[in-house]
This record gives C-alpha cells, structure tokens and sequence, in this order.
C-alpha cells in the first residue's frame, strides 16, 4: 500500500539560492538513497493556500516513512532544511481503499488537488459519487485521477483528491466548464471545509 | 473612495435552489435598492479555499457600508440569507494602492492574491508593485483592477485583484517563468501567500 509524506514549506527569503542547492544536491538524493522513500515531485502552489513549497515523498508503507523520520540521518537532514525554510508542515496520507493510487517515479505535468472532509451523514452517498459520478465525470475534462487520499496524520481536511494535468489548458478549460461548477456544487453537497490548489512544478526534481 | 464589501459562505445542503432564487429575487435586488452598496460580482471559488460563493459590493465610502449594515430591510435579508448558508464571514476593503481599484464591465474572471506586506520591505513593495508586479502581470494578460486593504474582517490584510476574459489566459500566466520569477520576488516582501482563481456564478445576470 503506497503511503505519502507531504512536506509544505515557504524558503527563507535570504537563504533562496543556498536552500536550492541544499535541496537539489543533498536533501533529496540522501532521501532517495534509503530506499525507504522516494521524492517523486516538487511543486509551487500556483493558485490555493500557502505554504507556497509543497514536496512530495511516496513509500511503500508507514512503516517504511516511520523508518526514515526516526532515523538520526534524517532528523539531521530536516534541521538543516529548517534553517532556510519557515512554515513547515507535514501530512502522511494513507489511500482510500476504494480509490486506486497511481503513484509514478517522477511527477511530470501539473496537479489539481481537492480537500475536503467527508460530511459524516453523507459518507456512503459520498463513496457512490466518487466511483459513479464524480471520478468520471472529472476524466472527461481531460484530467487523470492520480488517487484519492485520507490525512493519517496531519491538519485537516482529511480527504485529498489529486488530479494530474499534462498541461494548465486542460486545468483552466475545466475550472471554466459549467458542467464542472455543477460537478463542483454537487461535491459540496457531501462534504464541508472544501479547498483546492493548483500546483506547478518547482524545477527541482519535476519538470 | 471606492471601498468593497465582501461576503463568504457555502450554500447548506439541498438549499442550492432555495438559495438561488434568494439570491436573485430578493438579496442582490433589494440590496442595491438601498442605494448604499450595489452588488457588482457573484463568484465561485475556483480555485482556492473556501467559502465556495464570493459576493463582491462596492460603495462609495465606509460610512455607506455602515449604514447598510444599520438598515432593518439588510438586518432581514442577512438573517434570511443565514438559514440557507453556513461559514458565513465578510470583510471590508479599503484602496491600498498603487494599484487604481475598477470593476470590470466585461465578463471576466479572477485572480487574487492575498498576503500580508513585511513592515520594514513596504517601500520596496510598493515599488515593486508599482514598477514590476503590475506591468508584468498585464503583459501575461492579467488586468490589475485593484488592491486593497482589510480594513474590517479576517487577514491576510492585502487582497489584489487581477480580471482576466479567460481561464485558460490565468493558466498561461501561471505557468510561465515570468510569473515563476515575479511570485519569487514578491514572497521575499511579504507573508501568508496565497491565491485564488474566482468564476463567475451567473447569478446576477
């Protein structure tokens, strides 16, 4: 079962240059090295909430990502990631069962990612629109579903739906469609505390 | 001065209809008859959080805006609107320059920055603004109609607006090394990014 580790950070703004370095040369290869993760994607929040550095770390289970961060190799690696970022966060996801993930090597395009939690009455109406309507329905705007995800660990919403893009078109065209604000509104009607992000490669690992 | 009264929400549960024909026959007509505020765009967020619905007023000063507030028929219309809506909250905005606040007349669609400006970099923001940000941001083809301050209501406490006729033309823009370059400068002045790509939800016209 594919796990993520979500790391959300802003870059301190004196440090631009050296946390470029330190990201691409050291902090990323030494994770990879492991092989109890992989960083897949870096990404910038083009349009959504901050932090504005969003990296994402796949494993292949908790106990692999619990692996890495107790390890002291790590936690000294994060510290020194600490001194050129601030806001820093994390989130593991772990899949919703009835989602299929696709997690790649390395994340090529754009994302679209929805967050949400599930309203408590409606979960099962929920689940049924996911696999009948919803899903689908986001496949014919031209997106491919790249999993659906629950917060394990981590602030709220605890649903995250990701989407890939090959290209900002395909994003914009959807976001326009009025047949995906009805899609949009009938979500809502099931969940509460929506959001979503646009996210657009970093250029550090993801082009 | 041109200020802007915004209200947030998310419509309840199967009250989607209800809330609809609210809208259109009762809060946004009678709101505008009181001649204090007129109700200029009715916006879904995109992209972005919530609250999903976005109602955009402008009026001619603050005083305007506290006298809607003070009226019994808006007093009635808010207290209709809360049993159709949750996670209701507002703000109030104030021009915080440079850039001239308009309301587009044509259709559009937007895209908002929010953050909040770092004390001792305010110059080089304004300038940066003034002098990159905007020009910049036109040229990818983004309209700069406004920026604004919270003066009542949740931060972050800067709102600028960008209109664009498209979507796709927001898309093109973000994807693009300028703007890659220009948001990078721009998070060295300030904190609390964040964005928002609003579309509009038909309901005033």
């Amino acid at each position: 079962m594919p796990v993520k580790l979500i790391q959300y950070w802003n870059i301190l703004h004196a440090t631009q240059s050296e946390f470029d370095a330190y990201f691409t040369r050291e902090y990323v290869p030494r994770i990879n090295e492991t092989g109890f993760m992989r960083i897949v994607g870096s990404w910038h929040v083009a349009s959504g909430e901050g932090p504005y550095f969003i990296t994402e770390g796949v494993s292949e289970s908790v106990s692999e990502v619990e692996s890495i961060i107790m390890a002291p190799f790590y936690i000294d690696l994060r510290q020194q990631l600490l001194r050129l970022v601030k806001d820093y966060q994390t989130k593991l996801l772990v899949p919703i069962e009835s989602m299929e993930s696709d997690v790649v090597d390395i994340e090529h395009g754009y994302k679209f990612n929805q967050h949400f939690n599930i309203n408590p009455a409606d979960f099962y109406t929920f689940l049924d629109f996911e696999e009948k309507v919803h899903l689908p329905e986001m496949k014919r705007f031209g997106v491919t579903i790249a999993g659906g995800w629950n917060v394990a660990v981590g602030a709220t919403p605890y649903v995250i739906n990701e989407t890939r893009a090959g290209n900002l078109e395909i994003i914009g065209e959807m976001l326009q469609n009025p047949a995906y604000q009805r899609l949009t509104l009938e979500l809502l009607q099931l969940v509460s505390n929506y959001g979503c992000k646009i996210l657009v490669p970093s250029g550090h690992i993801n082009t | 001065m041109t200020v802007k009264f915004i209200q947030y929400w998310d419509v309840l549960s199967e009250r989607e209809d209800e809330f609809s024909k609210f809208m259109v026959k009762s809060y946004i007509p009678e709101i505008n008859e009181t001649g204090y505020l007129k109700i200029v765009g009715s916006w879904h967020v995109a992209s972005g959080e919530g609250p999903y619905y976005i109602m955009e007023g402008v009026a001619d000063s603050v005083k305007n805006i506290h006298s809607l507030l003070q009226l019994d028929e808006f007093k009635k219309l808010s207290h209709l609107l809360h049993f159709l809506i949750t996670n209701y909250k507002s703000k109030l905005l104030v021009p915080a320059g440079p850039i001239e606040g308009i309301v587009p007349e044509d259709k559009n669609y937007r895209f908002n920055h929010h953050y909040d400006v770092i004390y001792d970099k305010y110059d080089d923001y304004m300038a940066f603004m003034k002098d990159e940000h905007l020009p910049i941001m036109e040229e990818l083809g983004i309209k700069m109609i406004g920026a604004w301050y919270v003066a009542i209501g949740p931060g972050p406490n800067l709102v600028v607006e960008g209109a664009s006729p498209g979507v796709k033309i927001i898309m093109g823009a973000i994807g693009s090394e300028r703007y890659r370059l220009l948001t990078a400068k721009l998070l060295t002045m300030v904190n609390g990014f964040g964005s928002k790509i609003l579309v509009d939800t038909g309901l005033l016209h």
